[in-house]
């Protein structure tokens, strides 16, 4: 799998305080890299040092498979532009979309064309409106935001928390816009959020954040198979159902309640169990354990650790 | 054309907005404002002596308050600093240009606005003095002075540009600047006072280099522009800009970009 971009041992400290702290990540071609961690755990600093907007205390990282050059942010090569929209949209709210992207055409030294019109309409803006910036909804600029960065045809896009702030229907619009700039324009998205279940819903990778230093990476494939679907059952013989199910499933004994993991079958499953053991069920209900829940137990376990 | 891509950027988004148009309107205003009263003045007063000496100390006192050096430091503050307000400059640098020429693209534009109000602004002073006193009162070497004004202003905007690529904050930037172009004068005469018991010559060149300096506008003793203390003038000019556009530009590499 051909790697974009691929970060050794970066660091950036701040005074005494390692706000990047060794991070070593891949980001695969096609991916779309849910970065994810608590705030002020180092995911926008990791951003920033990629976009050069501050410089490393220490490491290096490869773009496209080559030590950083200045170049990858220009338009010199077009299998090798990045771009990045970092925290809030960086738009002159004193002007109208189109002079925006105008201003911004001219700034990377794209000829102006019609991209603006063309880049507008694939975001979702009223091409033709003569509107201020500074009346945009937030939603508005966060879309204004991302035509700015698609302004160099990137086949990397980095984009820190870009759905910030925004209502479930501005939430959903984005989701679509990178799934399309994925999927049908071919472009790699690292996108880092805290709003992991948000983010589960399309990233295919993860990077795990916490206090500086990633923790881990692994696919959605992994993650998904490490969440866990437990069923919690209360029955009067807790005992018969635990020696009945155990063959079949990871089972346990929690004071009354019999704790099984499983799927979305397992729940009929162990009605039928229950059902032909005629084991009386008082109350049962599942709870799923999804990327927020392998979140935190994944820091957990790193402050477990960090305090022992 | 690929390397003047800044410029072009910028020049095009501050002709496309309000803020050039409004701060030209103010000096065209204030000017305009200052040449009614004092015409005023001289019609209720008549040609004597009183209204001209009042008029040399007065006229000159009001464009000193509001100089072109005035709104230059309002209009350089405003133009680069709001690459920081709409924190802009990362999209400069994300699209692949250097610091430096961020830097040189936010000077030039400065510079090119600094003309602007140069040209804009004493023209309106040299016809506001005309209609108001009937000629332009100051001396034969008016035009020489003028000349002497381009490497000031430039060191001037120079200095300005230095502290609003380097200051995050807007309404920071204009205060300082503003208090440059008002220190600088001051810090100068001072200077001028003491060196002036010792090297007279360097104490006239110190003085000249800053055009906000009352005296240039209530004297007209053409003997301070002589050939050694107007290129010394222009020698200082020229320290202040490599000064102020070296150490900017060291200062602006190393800032971390919001």
């Amino acid at each position: 799998m051909e790697k974009i971009l691929e970060t050794f041992d970066l660091t950036k400290t701040y005074g005494t305080q390692n706000a990047v702290d060794g991070v070593s990540m891949t980001v695969n071609k096609g991916d779309i890299y849910g970065f994810v961690g608590l705030n002020g755990s180092g995911k926008t600093t990791l951003i920033r040092l990629i976009t050069q907007l501050v410089r490393p205390t220490s490491g290096t990282f490869k773009l496209f498979g080559e030590e950083f050059k200045q170049s990858f942010f220009q338009s010199v090569d077009a299998e090798k532009r990045i771009s990045s929209m970092v925290e809030t949209p960086s738009i002159y709210l004193n002007m109208s979309a189109v002079d925006n992207l105008k201003v911004q055409c001219t700034i990377a030294n794209i000829p102006i064309a019609d991209n603006p019109e063309r880049l507008l309409k694939l975001v979702g803006l009223d091409p033709t409106s003569k509107k201020k910036a500074n009346s945009f909804s937030l939603g508005m600029r966060q879309r204004l935001g991302i035509a700015m960065a698609l302004v160099v045809e990137p086949k990397l896009m980095l984009l820190d928390e870009p759905t910030n702030g925004l209502d479930p229907e501005g939430i959903i619009e984005i989701r679509n816009l990178l799934l399309h700039l994925n999927k049908e324009m071919g472009i790699t998205i690292l996108i880092s959020s805290h709003i992991l279940t948000e983010l589960s819903k399309f990233a295919t990778c993860y990077g795990f954040i916490h206090k500086g230093k990633l923790l881990k990476e692994a696919s959605a494939q992994e993650v998904f198979d490490s969440c866990k679907t437990v069923i919690s059952v209360e029955c009067l013989n807790a005992q018969l159902l635990v020696s009945k199910l155990e063959k079949d499933f990871p089972v346990q004994l929690n004071g009354a309640s019999v704790e099984v993991q499983g799927n979305d079958q397992t729940m009929s499953q162990i009605l039928q169990v229950a059902n032909d053991n005629k084991i009386v069920i008082t109350n049962i209900n599942k709870q799923e354990h999804g990327l927020e829940d392998y979140f935190i137990n994944l820091i957990k376990s790193v402050d477990t650790n960090d305090t022992i | 054309m690929k390397h003047f891509n800044l410029i072009k950027a910028d020049f095009r988004r501050i002709f496309r907005g309000k803020a050039l148009y409004i701060l030209l309107a103010v000096s065209f205003g204030y000017i305009a404002l200052m040449t009614v009263i004092f015409s005023l003045i001289r019609l209720l007063e008549g040609d004597s002596e009183t209204y001209y000496a009042f008029a040399q100390t007065g006229f000159p006192l009001f464009l000193f308050m509001m100089g072109p050096g005035i709104v230059m430091a309002i209009a350089v503050s405003i133009f680069v600093g709001s690459d920081y307000s709409y924190n802009t400059f990362r999209n400069k640098i994300t699209a692949g240009n250097s610091r430096e020429k961020i830097y040189f693209s936010a000077l030039t534009l400065s510079l090119a606005i600094g003309a602007i109000f140069f040209v804009v602004f004493y023209a309106m002073i040299i016809l506001g003095a005309r209609i108001a006193f009937g000629g332009f009162f100051f001396h034969e070497n008016t035009g020489w002075v003028f000349l002497l004004f381009v490497p000031i202003y430039v060191a001037m905007i120079s200095i300005m540009v230095f502290v609003s690529m380097n200051i995050k904050s807007n309404a920071g930037g204009i205060v300082i600047n503003i208090a440059i172009v008002y220190g600088l004068t001051f810090i100068s005469l001072m200077v001028s006072m003491v060196l002036g018991m010792l090297n007279p010559v360097a104490a006239e060149a110190i003085l000249m280099i800053f055009p906000h300096s009352i005296r240039e506008f209530l004297h007209s003793n053409m003997a301070t522009l002589s050939g050694r203390n107007v290129g010394l003038a222009i020698g200082i000019s020229f320290f202040y800009i490599i000064a102020a556009t070296v150490g900017g530009i060291a200062l602006f590499r190393r800032k971390a970009i919001k």
